[in-house]
């Protein structure tokens, strides 16, 4: 089980894919340790009804979670995060999001000092040398 | 005058402040069981059916005051108490619906939620706290303690024993000594303990339901609302624990005081832990909305703002705004709609299981009262 406070929100009204916003919200979770390997998600039937999403939304971002070998999937178990692998390897299509991502800072202008030190400073927030948000009550 | 007559018409009184009380309870976005999006959280249409229903209530509990009154100068004794609560109800029941359904109208034929920017946010379950269970210790050891007093003094005790008290504390009824007569009120305290032990646990596992415009503040708020809600709960059951003790060794005649001592001491014990348990949820608003401070928390979480997403309209799943409904939800536990705590989702077997209970402690009382089985 984790311990500290691991949120999901989603915008229905968003232009990026639901089932993709919460695959994305529970990878960053997986990064800043809020899911550390062993945690169990909720089933897809809670964490729909929590959401007020459909049901196959969530069984998308499960299986998409699967898929990057992120989770296991068991009958009973449920969905359970997994140990980072011993050997880190990057889906095919990390390398084209991340050069899009700096492509549209540079195309804009953005400093490459500046793309560095953004970069930094989310690897330092999933690193846990900085404290991403407010302090969260001591008691949860 | 008949001597149930002002228990009666308290319990009106109660009825009647318990709905408008649970009214107060309420946040801006969640007004008689109808959700309201943020933007018409200031209608005037919300002011006016909140005045009428004050007015309601009052109207009604005079109304509930006046057939009580009525029907106490003619009926037989104990008719009364029965009267009382159920036009209590009634009209309270009545003024709420009506001004639920106004207020959901009014919502559909304006469109409320058109164009409002829907979010949903919700914190995955974390580590269980069980710090609930501190409650249980004390609670199960006076039950086991009257279960073995009983046991070690049965054959001290006299041969007939009350089993009805009059609303006045004096004994109206006797039945001869039998186990069922001994220990119909240990039964009922193990399992009123057993069922509040259950809530406890349950409301440790329900959902947070939050604000998606400001989810880790309202987790924050309904995290101490449920510490908070969890210990008076669990004081109540201590005390409600108590108060069976002390029934019981009155009936076993281990202990006697002049008349209104035990009376009141039993009172006291049921009273002042759920006054207690009101005056929290009062205190902190229904999930502790009241703690919450209009714009400055967004500013301080400072790192992710968050466009400003409305939560879901979710009416549907609840019957007149108060009975959640929900077959695909496998939530059994959820927050209440109208008034501050928990309630149960009654398209989940479990509901039925929780509801069972209270059912067998009115079958066990009534079976012990008849003098029974034993």
């Amino acid at each position: 089980m984790h311990t500290c406070l691991v949120l999901i929100v989603v915008d229905l009204s968003s232009e990026i894919p639901l089932y993709r916003q919460v695959r994305d919200q529970v990878v960053d979770a997986v990064a800043g340790g809020g899911l550390a390997a062993g945690s169990r998600l909720p089933s897809t039937r809670q964490l729909a009804a929590d959401l007020g999403i459909n049901v196959h939304t969530v069984n998308r971002a499960y299986e998409e979670l699967r898929r990057e070998g992120f989770i296991t999937l068991g009958r009973r178990r449920g969905a359970v995060v997994l140990e980072s692998a011993a050997a880190p390897e990057l889906d095919p299509s990390w390398d084209e999001r991340y050069r899009a991502l700096v492509a549209e800072a540079a195309a804009r202008g953005v400093e490459p000092a500046d793309i560095l030190k953004r970069s930094r400073e989310l690897i330092e927030v999933f690193a846990g040398t900085r404290i991403p948000t407010l302090e969260r009550n001591p008691n949860s | 005058m008949n001597p149930d007559l002002v228990p009666s018409l308290i319990i009106v009184v109660a009825v009647a402040g318990a709905g408008w009380l649970a009214s107060t309870m309420m946040p801006p976005t969640l007004q008689f069981g109808v959700r309201v999006p943020p933007d018409r959280a200031r209608e005037a249409i919300i002011g006016e059916l909140r005045r009428m229903f004050r007015v309601g209530l009052l109207l009604g509990a005079l109304l509930a005051a006046a057939i009580t009154f009525a029907v106490s100068l003619t009926a037989p004794r104990g008719a009364v108490v029965i009267v009382a609560p159920v036009f209590a109800l009634l009209f309270t029941g009545g003024v709420y619906y009506v001004v639920h359904s106004r207020l959901a109208r009014v919502k559909a034929a304006e469109a409320w939620y058109a164009g409002q920017r829907i979010g949903a946010a919700t914190a995955l379950p974390g580590s269980r706290s069980w710090r609930w269970a501190f409650w249980l210790g004390p609670a199960l050891a006076i039950t086991v303690a009257t279960a073995i007093i009983g046991a070690v003094d049965y054959s001290s005790m006299p041969a007939r024993l009350p089993v009805h008290f009059g609303l006045d504390g004096s004994i109206d009824r006797y039945v001869d000594k039998s186990l069922v007569a001994v220990f119909w009120l240990v039964v009922v305290q193990f399992l009123m303990t057993a069922l509040l032990g259950a809530i406890l646990w349950s409301i440790q596992g329900s959902r947070f339901e939050l604000d998606p415009a400001a989810p880790e503040e309202s987790f924050e708020h309904q995290q101490r609302f449920r510490g908070a809600m969890t210990g008076a709960l669990g004081f109540l059951i201590v005390a409600l624990d108590a108060a069976f003790l002390v029934t019981s060794l009155a009936t076993w005649d281990i202990i006697s005081g002049s008349r209104w001592v035990i009376p009141v001491a039993v009172l006291a014990l049921s009273v002042i832990p759920a006054v207690a348990l009101v005056l929290v949820a009062v205190k902190m608003g229904a999930q502790g909305w009241r703690m919450r401070r209009q714009g400055e928390s967004a500013a301080a979480a400072g790192t992710n703002p968050r466009p400003a997403l409305v939560q879901r309209d979710d009416d549907r799943f609840w019957k007149g705004g108060m009975l959640y409904w929900n077959r695909d939800d496998p939530a059994f536990f959820v927050s209440k709609r109208f008034g501050a705590g928990w309630t149960m989702n009654f398209a989940h077997p479990v509901a039925w299981l929780f509801l069972a209970v209270p059912v067998a402690i009115v079958v066990v009382s009534i079976v012990a009262a008849r003098g029974g089985v034993g």
